[in-house]
């Protein structure tokens, strides 16, 4: 290697591991404990091939075969099959999120900072801090590789056999390392590390609608995606490497471009300008709220797309959701069967839980903001204009309910134009429009504790997140397993009624209101008395 | 009733004391400076003027208006430019100034069409990729670009070239012919030097002096060089005199500015040749106070 450009990788790739090894623990542990936990719960829940028989039935429909790609294996639909047709597709999605997410941190946006241009400062080669970066990252991603291989193979499952776990965790891999390439590329070309990213999640997102269309009407479509490769690797099944090889050799390719192309391009320089912007703030804009809705329009676009599809992807099993769980004993025990009420107006109560506590993230986020702003030192910009305290912080608490409230409301709209497609007696709009809308309370609530937090200091608003974190894991696992009555208590989910299934509890709602009112008071009468950081 | 006040405000932070009892005031239409190390607490006076922090005890008034309690009638009338400029890295330059502008409600577009062509400033460029100067610009103008008729400037011109600097000096004249008020807080003493009226030196949280140049340099000593055509003797014993250095007929040393009279009439005698007096620079004050 040449020292003018590769002079010092093993030390900058020191120096990465120093700064990032606990979120590269976190990412992959998480990934690891995560398939574990499913794995082990899957298999208590499919133990029979009788089980598995008609979770085969429910996933062969077109929409099922686009968004899980087609099963193999389907003539001895072993367990190792049936996770491999739930699982591989979707947490090789995951992966490449991981993928993008842990090595963009060291491409542009290092340079965007201003921290680049140090490390360019000193000894070190041309291009050693990007190989430096890559090469960390085929690390942990081995090593990943490695301990999910023995993981799955002493799992205890019978069809996890070792060469199965092996080819399954090599995908994985592959494609995580194959994300992380693209990315190396794509931040040569764009300037700022925004739109690297956003580049990065919408080719992760291209690739698998393209796979998702070449399963039902385009075959030729998905050898374009690098899912397809991932998917013929059929692991648990028939073990194949070729297609994996496929992938090493792009994701080389790709590696090797992102190197040359950064050798040749200057510091600071990229292929793509950025966008030109308005010289004038939108009309709607003239006091804080306005500026709310501006600065977190586009996240809220994304939010509410992703809860569109949310709500698409849970409608869309309702098609077979009869056979599905009729059969399946599991889930009988967790729906046991009321009389005259159909299993899926059941069911839906606990798609309705899962998306009314997502709607509740970019609501928070969004009531979260105040502090945020606060703690990048903009809010006393803000603040040495004509505007008041209280005036700032309602701003963005308004929007966070109505932001939550709408994504309720997308969520159920995406909800119900799948289910009704597919559902031979759709669920009436109305009624869905009732079962989503009564997560209104817990929304307002959880607003509060934000506003609550952000009264007292800046700097602990991720116990909001925290908050909401638990709650959701209370309520979907209350589900499955009972964690005892004690701990449920403590989130506004549990006293959800589901509707229509549940009677409406008028006045418990109106509690949970008034406290997320009251602790919006507090928080904002705090607010108004404290020292602002700046 | 001075337009801008501070009585006797203290504020800490747990055991520090950011700010010990300080008192100072500007009159409409003076340019005051406000220049002192880092960390002395030139900052937390800001802010307290502001009303984004509330003093411990003490009175701020602006304009006869408690910054605190009537924060918001009081912004009316004040543009400020922080001293570290952050920006929604989301929104251009533009966006941002013309959010502001409306907060405000006295701006036109031409004057800020006017403003981005002086300042260079490119507004449809979105704040993430602005420079520091860039950045610091758009501070600038949206500041400059209101009606206020009290400007709070932390450290303005960090990060701006000459040329720009030169164009801030220009409006802040032009400013001081509109009679409007400004307290500017600043780390560049030649530009604290030629435009402020009143300075304040403030350390360790307290203000340590305050006044005109000229009575700051009344305080402090000038360097004086004398060449006369006999040897001087006996300076070393006058009182006033300071790091006297003697050259054959030449004489170097700095003088309490008080015995100036004094010394003229005592070398008068040695027959002089030349003599010379440079007052103190603004830097020599801030170093004498800073210099512990």
């Amino acid at each position: 290697m040449k020292k003018q450009y590769f002079h010092n990788v093993w030390k900058l790739m020191k120096f990465i591991l120093k700064r990032d090894w606990v979120r590269i623990l976190i990412w992959v542990a998480s990934i690891i404990i995560i398939e574990t936990v499913i794995a082990l719960a899957l298999a208590e829940m499919y133990p029979t091939q009788v089980d598995r028989e008609s979770f085969k039935l429910v996933m062969d429909n077109p929409v099922m075969i686009a968004m899980f790609g087609k099963a193999y294996g389907y003539d001895n639909y072993t367990f190792g099959a049936m996770w491999a047709h739930m699982m591989y597709l979707w947490m090789g999605l995951i992966v490449g999120i991981m993928g993008i997410i842990l090595v963009t941190k060291h491409l542009r946006n290092e340079e965007e900072e201003g921290r680049y241009e140090i490390i360019r400062s000193l000894p070190v080669g041309r291009d050693a801090y990007l190989l430096a970066t890559i090469l960390l990252m085929a690390v942990v991603v081995s090593l990943m590789t490695i301990f999910k291989t023995l993981v799955m193979t002493f799992l205890g499952i019978d069809t996890f056999d070792f060469l199965g776990s092996l080819n399954y965790s090599l995908g994985h891999g592959l494609i995580a390392m194959f994300f992380i390439a693209l990315s190396a590329v794509i931040s040569q070309l764009y300037q700022s590390n925004r739109s690297v990213m956003g580049m990065g999640f919408g080719l992760l997102l291209t690739f698998y609608l393209v796979f998702a269309i070449g399963m039902i009407s385009l075959p030729f479509l998905k050898w374009l995606s690098p899912f397809q490769y991932l998917l013929e690797s059929q692991a648990y099944v028939n073990n194949y490497y070729w297609p994996l090889l496929i992938l090493l050799t792009l994701t080389v390719c790709l590696i090797i471009l992102a190197v040359y192309l950064s050798s040749v391009r200057d510091l600071d320089a990229g292929l793509f300008k950025e966008k030109q912007g308005k010289k004038n703030i939108a009309k709607y804009v003239r006091r804080p709220f306005g500026f709310a809705v501006r600065t977190q329009s586009t996240m809220m676009m994304y939010w509410a797309l992703t809860l569109f599809i949310l709500g698409a992807s849970y409608g869309s099993i309702f098609g077979d959701l009869e056979s599905f769980l009729g059969n399946n004993v599991y889930l009988q025990q967790m729906l046991p069967p009321i009389p005259g009420v159909p299993l899926a107006t059941q069911f839906m109560g606990i798609i309705m839980m899962v998306m009314g506590i997502a709607a509740c993230i970019p609501a928070v986020l969004i009531a979260n903001k105040v502090a945020n702003e606060e703690k990048k030192n903009r809010v006393e910009t803000i603040m040495s204009h004509p505007v008041s305290r209280l005036e700032l912080m309602i701003s963005f608490l308004i929007l966070g309910v109505l932001a939550g409230v709408f994504m309720l409301l997308v969520s159920a709209v995406g909800f119900y134009a799948a289910s009704s497609s597919v559902m031979e007696n759709p669920i009436p709009f109305m009624t869905m429009i009732e079962a989503i809308m009564v997560y209104t309370p817990s929304l307002i609530l959880f607003i509060g504790v934000s506003a609550l937090i952000t009264g007292f200091t800046p700097d602990k608003t991720w116990l909001v997140n925290l908050y909401l974190g638990l709650s959701f894991f209370i309520v979907y696992i209350g589900q499955i397993v009972d964690i005892g009555d004690l701990l449920s208590k403590f989130t506004p989910f549990s006293y959800v009624p589901r509707l229509p299934v549940d009677d409406m509890n008028w006045f418990t709602q109106a509690i949970i209101v008034l406290l997320g009112l009251a602790f919006m008071t507090i928080g904002a009468w705090r607010y108004k008395r404290r020292d602002l950081q700046g | 009733m001075s337009i801008l006040e501070l009585k006797e405000v203290t504020k800490t932070y747990g055991k520090v004391v950011a700010l010990d009892n300080v008192s100072f005031q500007v009159e409409k239409g003076q340019v005051y400076g406000f220049i002192g190390p880092n960390g002395a607490g030139k900052t937390t006076a800001i802010r307290i003027l502001l009303g984004i922090l509330k003093p411990d005890s003490g009175k701020v008034l602006i304009n006869g208006l408690d910054a605190w309690k009537d924060a918001v009638e009081v912004h009316k009338n004040i543009a400020y430019v922080p001293g570290e400029v952050n920006l929604w890295p989301n929104l251009t330059g533009g966006e941002v100034i013309d959010f502001f502008a409306r907060l405000k409600g006295t701006v036109t577009e031409e004057t800020l069409t006017d403003f981005y062509r002086r300042f260079d400033l490119d507004p449809t460029k979105k704040c993430r990729t602005y420079s520091k100067g860039n950045r610091q610009k758009v501070a600038l103008i949206c500041a400059l670009a209101s009606n206020a008729e009290i400007f709070i400037l932390d450290e303005p011109t960090s990060g701006l070239d000459p040329l720009m600097e030169k164009l801030f000096q220009n409006y802040v004249f032009e400013l001081k012919k509109q009679n409007k008020t400004v307290l500017l807080s600043s780390h560049i003493l030649s530009e604290v030097e030629k435009l402020c009226d009143v300075i304040s030196i403030i350390r360790d949280g307290k203000v340590i002096e305050t006044g005109t140049l000229e009575q700051l340099r009344h305080l402090t000593r000038s360097q004086i060089t004398v060449e006369t055509r006999q040897q001087i003797q006996g300076l070393a014993d006058f009182e006033g005199v300071y790091d006297l250095s003697i050259n054959g007929n030449k004489a170097m040393f700095q003088l309490d500015s008080a015995k100036f009279s004094d010394i003229v009439k005592f070398i008068s005698g040695f027959d002089v040749i030349r003599l010379e007096s440079t007052p103190p620079t603004l830097e020599d004050l801030f170093m004498r106070h800073y210099e512990k």
